[in-house]
């Protein structure tokens, strides 16, 4: 027999966590959620989704020119870092505090570029399962 | 450097988040409505922060707790700290940052802050900082 819809969100979700993708700040975000805003948790990670699309696009432009502002890059970095600690995306978090040490390092642009990469490859991992997450969600 | 407790029972307490991010303040909004008995305000950067804590005065009107960003744009928390600080409030003034490290707090306490709490800020956590400062 299969699993009943909230079964499989919980599950999912557990998923998550267990894998690290998220941390226990997602799980407090949850509890604050009640009847007066049913859809607070999925807003927010509509907005940090959006937030994050557009942000690792703006450093992938950036880190095209020819002189890279770093001060520029660490503000997005820092934008991204505080909501992905806000929605407990975990790895994406970590990704930024990567790539924020290389704004304090003399690092090629290569390495830019690589870090960058693994930083979006998380990125892209979270938002693949938040949409499970709320395809779940739309089924209960 | 403890600002007043609130001074009745039925006084819901005041107070004042200084966040530029709109995902950090949606979290924050919805932690004071958990702990119950809070009103927050919110400005989205510290020039605005220091504008309304100025407008209000030491009075009765005044904030119970300021809660604050360190980066946000126009004026950081660092700066809006100092202003607050400077116009004589002492009211407690708390950061809530990604960057929770020694230095960091260091640099808080120096600007005139009495704490500092790493985001994001959760109902446990505004718990304890209303406990430390007799405001629960």
């Amino acid at each position: 027999m299969a699993a009943s819809p909230v079964n499989q969100l919980n599950a999912h979700i557990s998923n998550m966590l267990a894998t690290g993708l998220l941390d226990e700040h997602f799980t407090a975000l949850r509890r604050l959620q009640d009847a007066e805003s049913p859809d607070f948790v999925d807003g927010l990670v509509t907005n940090f989704l959006n937030d994050g699309d557009r942000i690792f696009g703006k450093l992938a432009q950036l880190l095209e020119r020819p002189f890279v502002d770093l001060d520029v890059v660490s503000n997005h970095l820092m934008k991204l870092k505080g909501s992905s600690a806000s929605v407990g995306a975990r790895h994406v978090r970590l990704a930024c505090i990567q790539l924020l040490q290389l704004t304090s390092q003399q690092k090629n642009r290569d390495e830019w570029i690589s870090t960058l990469a693994r930083g979006r490859a998380a990125f892209d991992e979270v938002r693949r399962e938040f949409q499970t997450m709320v395809q779940l969600e739309r089924q209960i | 450097m403890a600002g007043a407790a609130a001074s009745s029972v039925d006084r819901k307490i005041r107070v004042l988040l200084v966040e530029d991010e709109a995902i950090n303040r949606a979290v924050a909004r919805a932690v004071p409505k958990a702990a119950g008995g809070v009103e927050l305000n919110e400005a989205e950067n510290g020039e605005e922060a220091v504008r309304r804590v100025r407008e209000l005065g030491t009075g009765g009107g005044a904030y119970d707790l300021i809660l604050t960003d360190r980066q946000m744009p126009v004026m950081d928390g660092h700066e809006a700290t100092r202003q607050i600080r400077a116009l004589g409030v002492t009211t407690p003034i708390v950061g809530v940052s990604s960057d929770c490290l020694a230095a960091d707090v260091d640099a808080f306490i120096k600007a005139g802050a009495d704490d500092l709490t790493p985001k994001p800020l959760s109902k446990e956590k505004l718990d304890r900082i209303l406990a430390k400062f007799g405001l629960a």
